[in-house]
């Protein structure tokens, strides 16, 4: 444009020239290609250069060299990683990024432990168990209040009231593992080559740094509810159910089902026990409403029934369809409306 | 244009090359539009690195004829995180809503030190519109000189400058505009 030769660049004219702007951006091929050799043949000018592309970033509100070369990396990693044969294929997980690629190794030996199975005896599988349980000598009980404290590794944990936390005085081995009854919070400090994990029931959260709950929904079932980082949900002993691990994305939740002993991800709708006697279509409708969230709509023209039942871990969708198959109607569903009709 | 289209097929075909090229050309200007629609650090690069891993993943079923390559990645990273925002104030029981921050205010979000925070905003204060405008114009949607000349019907030679002098005043401002 109308500049002075490159050599007597200030940093205005570094920032302002369109070329050097699309270099720092990485925005064209061609403009990096010129500006990394130039600053080779040129390296008095390099600090110059490196502060106008500090101030480029700030407008651009582009990452810091640092931290792009990181998310680089990741992705020229991960793809040239990609060539091996997956035993994952078959569970058609795509998502290959780095960190999942930590947990595969927990879930490797779920997977192995299923295959084996089929030939050995679950020996095997608990033998692996009861290698990796460590020494818990630090016990804390929450009794009648909510108690917040942290480990030994900045990991933040919130005990809500009647639960316990069981934790080695020191973490040794593979993993940062303690042992849940009851329900937290936590918020994990993150160390991708130390995995947090929580074994609570049947069930086993693996974590990197991250914030999620672990709740129990009524007698039926937990939930591990997810609000920053990732985590990985399994099924601990999967030698009673086949069981895909789930992985959790902020906002997402897994919800392990006792009864079922099933492991569903993102539930929407909970579960509950509800015992209906004689009630009317306006009684149950209003019930399910409370509960459910859900709207019943009659649209049959059956009218006067009434409708006795128990429920154990239900959905507003079963209470329904028991209905209809008691009355021999129909339903269907829209969004958060039930229809019943003949 | 035409070179991206190159690098499009190629990646089809399965070309890492073309892949990283794609990634590298576009990377920086979806991250500062998943920056604008969200405000999170850290949820846009993981945004991102989804993205581009689908991209990677599902390469050979993708669409051959993408005109624009930019602006298709924008879509697609649009609807991600739009997604993702409505899953969270779902779960949180609020309506969702995209709040649109100011250039301005995208610029101090983006500052992660509080006293930067206060310098910048300071600093801001003491640039005019206009100028604004047009820093944002060159640094946050990346334009040319001849596309912010269509755009302003200012010459390219009064941008170049109301950037030198813009910068300069901001500099004089804060010591220096860098980001942690």
């Amino acid at each position: 444009m109308f500049k002075r030769p490159f050599e007597d660049y200030s940093l205005d004219d570094f920032v302002a020239d369109e070329s050097f702007v699309n270099y720092q951006l990485h925005s064209n091929e061609k403009d990096r290609i010129f500006w990394e050799q130039w600053l080779e043949t040129n390296p008095s000018k390099k600090a110059l250069a490196a502060e106008a592309g500090e101030i480029i970033n700030s407008f651009s509100l582009a990452l810091n060299d640092k931290e792009y070369n990181e998310e680089f990396e990741k992705i020229r990693n991960t793809i040239n990683k990609n060539d091996s044969p997956s035993l994952f294929g078959f569970l058609n997980w795509n998502k290959n990024s780095q960190t999942i690629r930590r947990k595969r190794i927990s879930v490797q030996y779920l997977i192995f432990g299923i295959l084996l199975l089929a030939i050995s005896t679950a020996y095997l599988f608990k033998h692996q168990s009861v290698k990796s349980k460590p020494q818990l000598s630090q016990i804390v009980k929450s009794g009648n209040k909510t108690i917040t404290f942290t480990m030994s590794d900045n990991t933040v944990i919130t005990l809500f009231p009647n639960s316990t936390l069981l934790y080695p005085s020191a973490f040794q081995g593979k993993a940062r593992q303690v042992y849940l009854d009851g329900q937290a919070s936590f918020n994990v400090k993150r160390n991708e080559h130390f995995p947090f994990k929580v074994h609570t029931k049947n069930i086993v959260a693996t974590v990197l740094g991250t914030i999620f709950n672990i709740k129990r929904q009524g007698d039926s079932a937990i939930v591990v509810e997810l609000l920053k980082g990732r985590v990985n949900v399994e099924i601990e002993d999967s030698s009673t159910a086949s069981s895909q691990p789930v992985l959790l994305y902020p906002s997402e939740k897994a919800t392990y089902v006792f009864h079922d002993m099933h492991l569903y991800k993102n539930l929407y709708h909970d579960f509950y026990d509800i015992t209906f006697h004689q009630n009317s279509f306006e009684e149950i409708a209003e019930n399910v409403k409370n509960i459910f969230g859900k709207t019943l709509i009659n649209q049959s023209s059956k009218r006067n029934w009434r409708f006795t039942g128990d429920f154990k871990n239900t959905t507003a969708k079963e209470i329904v369809e028991n209905i209809c198959l008691v009355k021999n109607l129909n339903s269907h569903a829209a969004e958060d409306t039930i229809f019943i009709t003949n | 244009m035409l070179a991206m289209d190159r690098n499009w097929k190629s990646m089809k075909e399965g070309n890492k090359n073309a892949f990283l090229i794609i990634y590298k050309e576009n990377y920086n200007i979806l991250f500062s539009y998943g920056f604008s629609l969200t405000c999170d650090k850290e949820l846009t690069k993981d945004c991102l690195q989804e993205m581009f891993l689908e991209l990677w993943n599902t390469r050979t079923s993708l669409n051959a004829d993408v005109q624009n390559v930019n602006s298709y990645l924008r879509t697609w990273l649009r609807r991600k995180i739009s997604r993702l925002q409505s899953a969270i104030s779902k779960e949180r029981s609020e309506p969702s809503q995209i709040v649109e921050l100011s250039y301005e205010d995208l610029l101090i979000a983006f500052q992660e030190n509080e006293e930067k925070k206060k310098k910048l905003s300071r600093a801001l204060n003491n640039l005019t519109q206009k100028q604004l405008e047009i820093i944002r114009l060159k640094f946050f949607e990346n334009l040319s000189y001849a596309e912010i000349s269509d755009r302003t019907s200012l010459t390219t030679r009064t941008i170049y400058n109301t950037i030198c002098i813009a910068i300069c005043q901001l500099r004089k401002s804060i010591v220096s505009v860098e980001h942690v």
